[in-house]
């Protein structure tokens, strides 16, 4: 019982650490998107993420408080450059694609821009995918360190049909993830 | 018997750990991925865990509801209000601190490897968390002082060297209880290492340092957001009540881990002599250089 114990609690002790200091959440982000269809074709989904307004203020500085304003190519170069921020050519590593239950190797976007948006700093890209779709479409939001949480909430996603009905899209948690699920 | 075997069993798991969180034992090529799919899969565990995600939802909701209020609190002069920030943010803290990092699996090893009394142990813990959220205090005061604004890139270059320094302080702490378990082993004065005079390197203070010496970055932004509306004594107040939060969790886990090693290994008992003097601190030193490895290699 005792040897039992002692394993017990030093893998207790092991799993209560981490290989990184930043494995706790520091950034909160409220993602918005909208996914678009041709037909049977996912051609893409262009996403705004809305970070929380501390963090806003700590990236951009005071003049960003409750304020809406356009960021210079240089102060978002500089954001862009943070420990913990998503750059653009890894963003293919904060979110997730599924189709018909296959993951899908998402392209970089070719460009991103920062805004503040009533004092919060708001990331926006686009994300071409182009694939055919049978059934349903799984996107969710995550950072594998764990700096950046994300709070998806249904009523911030629209989809939208080239031909024919919007698709209708749900949000379903799997695995303690929140997953917009978009089925045809 | 049994026992000698599994703790040659969890040796070799840490000793395996160890050799993964080196990359000198590895290729560069090899060793990355390995280490990144360590990595994937112990991000899996925290993500895909119930608590950890309520842990999360939970301070995503204090961290808005926080800021709301300091806002709040610039336009008015309700006292109720503060008194109301105050508990959220020592909430915050204790919320924040369970989840993982903030050295709790430094500190177990720490007290796995020494025999130390409970109010040692809850020195280290309670300094840790007060180092931890001074650290961020002076950065963000020190710049905004000299500069005149919160410099954000440079003050991240700093976080980063100081992140470098605690690694370097975890590798040392374990390398030092190593060697004095060696010294002691070979010596002709077969003394017990966990009740000697401690080196340098084993003092309470210099773990604690370890783990605060990285600042709070959760501390950096409710101090920045209350310095930016002019709110300096507040914010203060905050950061101190964030700081007792996360003292209150690190002090609870480093209790429950002393008394667990405490129960198991009972000191009337001659049979775990050889494990309390030995075999723990063994554990806890090859464990604190694997954890600083793997620490240091994910930031160079």
């Amino acid at each position: 019982m005792r040897k039992l114990m002692l394993c017990l609690f030093v893998s207790i002790s092991l799993l209560s650490g981490s290989n990184t200091c930043l494995a706790h959440p520091h950034i909160f982000i409220t993602p918005r998107a909208h996914f678009a269809f041709s037909d049977t074709i996912f051609t893409f989904f262009s996403v705004r993420w809305y970070f929380d307004e501390m963090s806003t203020i700590e990236f951009i500085g005071p003049e960003a408080m409750n304020a809406t304003l356009s960021l210079s190519a240089s102060q978002q170069k500089e954001i862009l450059t943070l420990e913990g921020f998503p750059r653009p050519a890894q963003l293919a590593n904060y979110f997730r694609v599924e189709i018909d239950g296959s993951a899908v190797a998402a392209f970089a976007p070719a460009a991103v821009s920062l805004t503040v948006d009533e004092g919060r700093l708001v990331y926006s890209f686009t994300i071409g995918i182009y694939r055919p779709v049978k059934k349903v479409v799984k996107i969710w939001f995550n950072d594998r360190s764990n700096f950046i949480a994300y709070e998806t909430r249904s009523g911030f996603f629209t989809t939208s049909q080239l031909k024919g009905p919007a698709p209708p899209l749900t949000i379903l948690s799997e695995q303690y993830v929140d997953r917009i699920t978009i089925t045809r | 018997m049994k026992l000698r075997i599994t703790s040659i069993l969890l040796l070799a798991l840490f000793i395996y750990g160890l050799a993964i969180a080196t990359p000198a034992l590895f290729s560069q090529a090899e060793a990355k991925p390995l280490v990144d799919t360590i990595s994937q899969q112990v991000s899996d565990v925290f993500r895909h865990n119930a608590l950890l995600v309520q842990l999360t939802k939970l301070q995503q909701g204090l961290n808005k509801d926080i800021a709301m209020k300091i806002k709040d609190l610039k336009q008015g002069q309700d006292p109720l209000l503060l008194v109301s920030l105050v508990v959220m943010s020592f909430i915050y803290g204790i919320v924040h601190a369970v989840g993982p990092g903030h050295g709790k699996s430094i500190i177990s090893s720490w007290i796995i490897a020494q025999q130390r009394k409970l109010r040692t142990v809850i020195f280290v813990a309670g300094l840790a968390a007060a180092t931890h959220a001074l650290s961020a205090t002076l950065i963000v005061g020190g710049t905004y002082v000299l500069l005149g604004k919160f410099a954000t890139v440079s003050t991240q270059k700093l976080n980063a060297y100081l992140q470098i320094a605690a690694a370097i302080l975890v590798i040392g702490i374990g390398l030092a209880m190593l060697l004095r378990l060696l010294h002691g082993r070979f010596s002709q004065n077969q003394s017990d290492p966990g009740r000697e005079a401690p080196g340098l390197w084993a003092r309470p203070s210099i773990v604690a340092l370890s783990i605060g010496v990285v600042p709070c970055p959760v501390t950096s932004v409710v101090l920045i957001f209350c310095l930016t509306l002019g709110l300096i004594w507040q914010g203060l107040l905050l950061v101190l009540s964030f700081a007792a939060g996360m003292g209150v969790s690190l002090i609870a886990i480093a209790f429950l881990v002393w008394s667990c090693k405490e129960k198991i290994t009972p000191k009337k008992l001659a049979g775990f002599h050889h494990v309390v003097t030995h075999v723990l601190p063994a554990i806890g030193g090859i464990f604190l250089v694997a954890i600083g490895s793997a620490i240091l290699y994910s930031l160079l």
